[in-house]
């Protein structure tokens, strides 16, 4: 028998593949079924197979991926291939004819028009074999939404084009909304991207490509788009002028395509092919970036292997969250998500009632489960909503919707000493140390509430709008009983890095326990180092318990020698050795302060003309 | 009182949920029905496990066109033997995936969070959202003689866009944001048919992509005229249409982005409009 007259059908139903094989084989044809790639590469090897017929998804690969295998086996690539795929599952048309099939039947149809497309096909391969008459023609391969451009396969006949997989573009029309793309490949007047971004012939659009000497945005025009599926991205050919930015980009692939052929190794050559997504440049537009990433599309690999990087913890955490943007927290609005902590999310929220702008920090899943933890809380909020002081952001009220607890406070627009640290890598300076001299004061003023504040830390001290210093996330803080004999220690609260020692060892706290935090916070503000590092949280405590920092002035050889011991102070181990109260720490510090604008006035008076 | 339908779910399934929530929430088990109206239920519940990922993913898509841009919560309750992964669960539409050995107090929290009832908008939304509504309206009747009638509206906390089609246009200048039209292909076609004057097999996609285009356009220019003067006041970008179901819009941050639902008959369209002041009023 020969092969015109062999079929082989893959799919991985297999009642529906006897029964379809059991069709053909009525017909005439010998049939050969396979429901993996494994099975139909052994009947590929033991039959002379004249046409494959298979399904987009098979057992072990997709169709798509069995596809681009045989195209790229020289002894099979001739092999007719057709996909054959149910309706409601169809894949990608488009991008099956990118891969070289010959054609794409959807069921369920008709057994007399399947067996004559069947039979139009092999006639259409094998025209000196021809012993049947095809049937009739006319009938659409695929199902409508019409296509004012030729199918695929009819403009594969154009100047043949070099195929360049998977490296990736951004696409715009306007320069604010960017829409990944592939590049399918690419010839000498442009490149055939596959994205979801439609367009119709004479558009003009941005091209955004990641070379390895930068990014280049060239203006391009589309030249057809291939539209199949609705519910599928397009393909569009793309031309560029023929400037010196094109040919850039041209010899780039070029390049790549030699690279490969050259036998560049398989990792060199996917690094090339997946340049980094590059943010827009500043001040276009509105100048934000609306990135879309479609199905299937690199883009969304990345956030989800990103997320399933972070502990499960973490992930429950901010899934919490999430799912509570936009509801109706008791009297307030959750507006939109801000961020998380080791406590909490917050949340830009709207008071109801009293019709202000608040600040919603809801408690953790894990803390709030906790009965202790949830009176506690309670009973201490209570307390700090009384804090009444102008570097202190203000608790408004606490809630429980659903076993979801919550308070409100005032929201603070500005920035958290952790955001200039970032800004700037230190905060060395007169402001820095005006920003101590602010805190300290504060926390005396919480000290005299006989209250701590548990957490204090860089993310916790923002510079509002105006230039004011806040201390915020009082949501830890306790309560201190100076009658009582001794408290009853609660185990670690806190952050790692700026925990003091009596905290993590489990001993009762005091004040002088935000006097080390205030120290490592410092200590991190002035010199960009924060005063303990290590791999993980275990190791940054033992640290705290048992370590000496490293001196400020070698981490910042700026940092004043006096500076340097105020800080050291108030981090000693021993909460005894440390400032017992925050007014020595102001004393010290405003010497020091009075010192550095002294020299400063020395200066300028040395060099007239300066400080002007 | 919130319904949960589980569709097709085992007895762990429906145990674990009967245990989370109690007599709190009203559960009903079924078996999968595509035709069904969820307006009534605040969540739907599938498993994995029982039939195949394939099978499951085309009920999801299922569902998600049956919530007809609703903002009904799907949640898959996934078995730890299974390794399925996630992303192709959300791309058809779920909005959680939560194993079966989760810590009962997280699965807990996430499905309360998606149960407490949506916020109503501010009245500082509203004078943005209302002339968007407006122009929607006028819009459709004007352009393509289709009566679209304004339903509801929510502040999603999901950014993927479930429909077949969407145009979309940022906004900048003084405000900033985006404006996104969302349509199932069914609706896409009468309106571009209608707009375009042309029966409905000729919609091809140089329609779709001047037909949404120029929706979304005019729809934010005719909102525009309104803000002249005011915090609000944008100018327009060039449209841009996209295809497909399941892609994620990012918007500016801190801010909230609505979805304003209209139906038209028995079909619902969607738009998203998202639009931060540079300057904040008062100022």
């Amino acid at each position: 028998m020969s092969e015109k007259n062999e079929i082989l059908l893959i799919n991985r139903d297999k009642g529906f593949l006897e029964a379809m094989a059991e069709f053909l084989r009525r017909a005439g044809f010998k049939v050969h079924t396979a429901l993996e790639m494994h099975e139909a590469l052994l009947a590929l090897t033991f039959h002379p197979v004249g046409l494959i017929l298979c399904d987009n998804v098979l057992e072990d690969v997709t169709g798509y991926d069995f596809l681009r295998f045989l195209k790229n086996d020289p002894l099979r690539d001739s092999v007719p291939f057709v996909f054959f795929v149910p309706i409601n599952d169809q894949g990608r048309a488009f991008k099956a004819f990118e891969l070289g099939a010959d054609d794409f039947l959807v069921y369920p149809m008709e057994v007399e028009d399947f067996v004559s497309r069947i039979k139009e096909i092999m006639a259409l391969h094998y025209p000196a074999a021809k012993e049947t008459p095809a049937a009739e023609s006319g009938k659409a391969f695929l199902p409508p939404p019409s296509d004012t451009t030729p199918p695929p396969h009819e403009r594969r006949q154009a100047k043949r084009k070099q195929p360049l997989p998977n490296l990736k573009v951004s696409l715009s029309r306007d320069e604010i909304l960017w829409m990944p793309g592939k590049i399918k490949n690419f010839s000498r007047d442009g490149i055939l991207v596959i994205t979801s971004l439609l367009g119709k012939p004479g558009v003009s659009l941005m091209v955004k490509f990641s070379l390895p000497q930068g990014v280049v945005t060239i203006k391009g025009h589309i030249k057809h788009v291939a539209f199949d599926d609705f519910r599928q991205p397009v393909g569009i050919g793309i031309t560029f002028a023929e400037d010196s930015a094109w040919h850039e980009i041209n010899d780039y692939f070029a390049s790549l395509i030699n690279s490969a052929a050259s036998g560049a190794s398989k990792k060199e050559f996917r690094e090339q092919q997946t340049p980094p997504p590059s943010p827009p440049p500043p001040g276009t537009g509105a100048g934000k970036t609306v990135f879309l990433p479609y199905e299937g599309s690199e883009g969304e690999d990345l956030l989800l292997s990103d997320s399933a990087q972070r502990t499960e913890e973490e992930t429950y955490e901010s899934r919490f969250y999430h799912s509570l943007v936009g509801k109706q927290l008791g009297g307030y609005k959750a507006v939109c998500f801000i961020g998380s902590g080791s406590m909490g999310g917050v949340f830009k929220g709207w008071d109801s009632a009293l019709e202000r702008e608040v600040a919603l920090k809801v408690i953790s899943y894990e803390l709030s489960s906790q009965e202790t933890f949830r009176e506690m809380f309670i009973k201490e909020a209570r307390l700090i909503s009384k804090l009444d002081h102008s570097n202190i952001a203000h608790i408004y009220s606490i809630g429980d919707t659903d076993g979801i607890l919550f308070f409100a406070m005032e929201l603070i627009a500005g920035e958290t000493l952790a955001d200039l640290i970032i800004k700037h890598g230190n905060l060395n300076t007169l402001k820095g140390l005006d920003y101590l001299l602010t805190v300290c004061q504060t926390l005396d003023f919480v000290r005299q509430k006989n209250i701590i504040h548990r957490d204090i830390k860089p993310e916790n001290i923002v510079i509002n709008d105006k230039g004011v210093l806040k201390i915020v996330d009082f949501g830890v803080a306790k309560k201190i009983d100076v009658n009582a004999s001794g408290d009853v220690p609660e185990g670690i609260v806190g952050s790692p890095l700026y925990i003091s020692p009596e905290s993590i060892s489990g001993h009762v706290i005091d004040h002088r326990s935000d006097i080390y935090s205030l120290g490592a916070t410092f200590y991190h503000v002035f010199t960009g180092y924060p005063p303990f590092e290590g791999n993980d949280t275990k190791a940054i405590l033992l640290h705290h318990l048992n370590s000496k920092s490293i001196p400020l002035k070698e981490r910042n050889p700026k940092v004043s020698v006096f500076l340097s011991r105020i800080i050291e102070k108030m981090m000693a181990k021993d909460p005894q050795e440390r400032y017992q109260n925050y007014k020595t720490i102001v004393q010290d510090l405003q010497s020091f302060r009075s010192m550095v604008i002294q020299a400063k006035n020395k200066k300028n008076t040395l060099l007239p003309g300066r400080g002007k | 009182m919130s319904k949960i339908i589980l569709y097709d779910c085992g007895a762990e399934v429906a145990h674990m949920v009967n245990n989370l929530f109690g007599e709190k929430v009203a559960i009903q088990n079924s078996s999968f029905d595509a035709q069904r109206p969820l307006q009534e239920f605040s969540m739907v519940i599938v498993e994995t496990g029982s039939k195949k990922p394939e099978q499951l993913l085309q009920q999801i898509k299922a569902l998600r066109y049956a919530c007809n841009f609703r903002n009904i919560p799907i949640i898959v309750m996934k078995k730890k033997s299974d390794t399925y992964p996630k992303h192709p669960y959300i791309m058809a539409g779920a909005t959680e995936i939560l194993s079966l050995q989760a810590p009962p107090l997280a699965c807990r929290q996430i499905l309360q969070g998606y149960l407490i009832p949506n916020r109503q908008p501010l009245d500082q939304e509203m004078e943005y959202l209302t002339p968007f509504i407006n122009s929607a309206k006028h819009v459709l009747k004007t352009m393509a003689s289709i009566d679209a009638e304004y339903k509801e509206l929510y502040f999603p906390n999901d950014f993927r866009i479930f429909g077949d089609v969407s145009g979309i246009i940022g906004l900048s200048g003084k405000a900033e944001g985006t404006a996104v039209i969302t349509f199932y292909w069914d609706l896409a076609r009468k309106v571009i048919s209608q707009m375009m004057r042309v029966t409905e097999d000729q919609i091809n996609a140089e329609f779709i992509h001047d037909g949404v285009g120029e929706l979304i356009n005019m729809i934010s220019g005719f909102s525009k005229k309104y803000f002249i003067g005011k915090p609000y006041h944008f100018e327009l970008s060039i449209p841009t249409v996209v295809m497909g179901s399941g892609h994620q819009i990012g918007h500016p941050e801190d801010v909230s982005i609505a979805l304003v639902i209209f139906d038209v008959g028995k079909s619902s369209f969607a738009l998203q409009v998202c639009l931060k002041p540079k300057i904040k009023k008062g100022n």
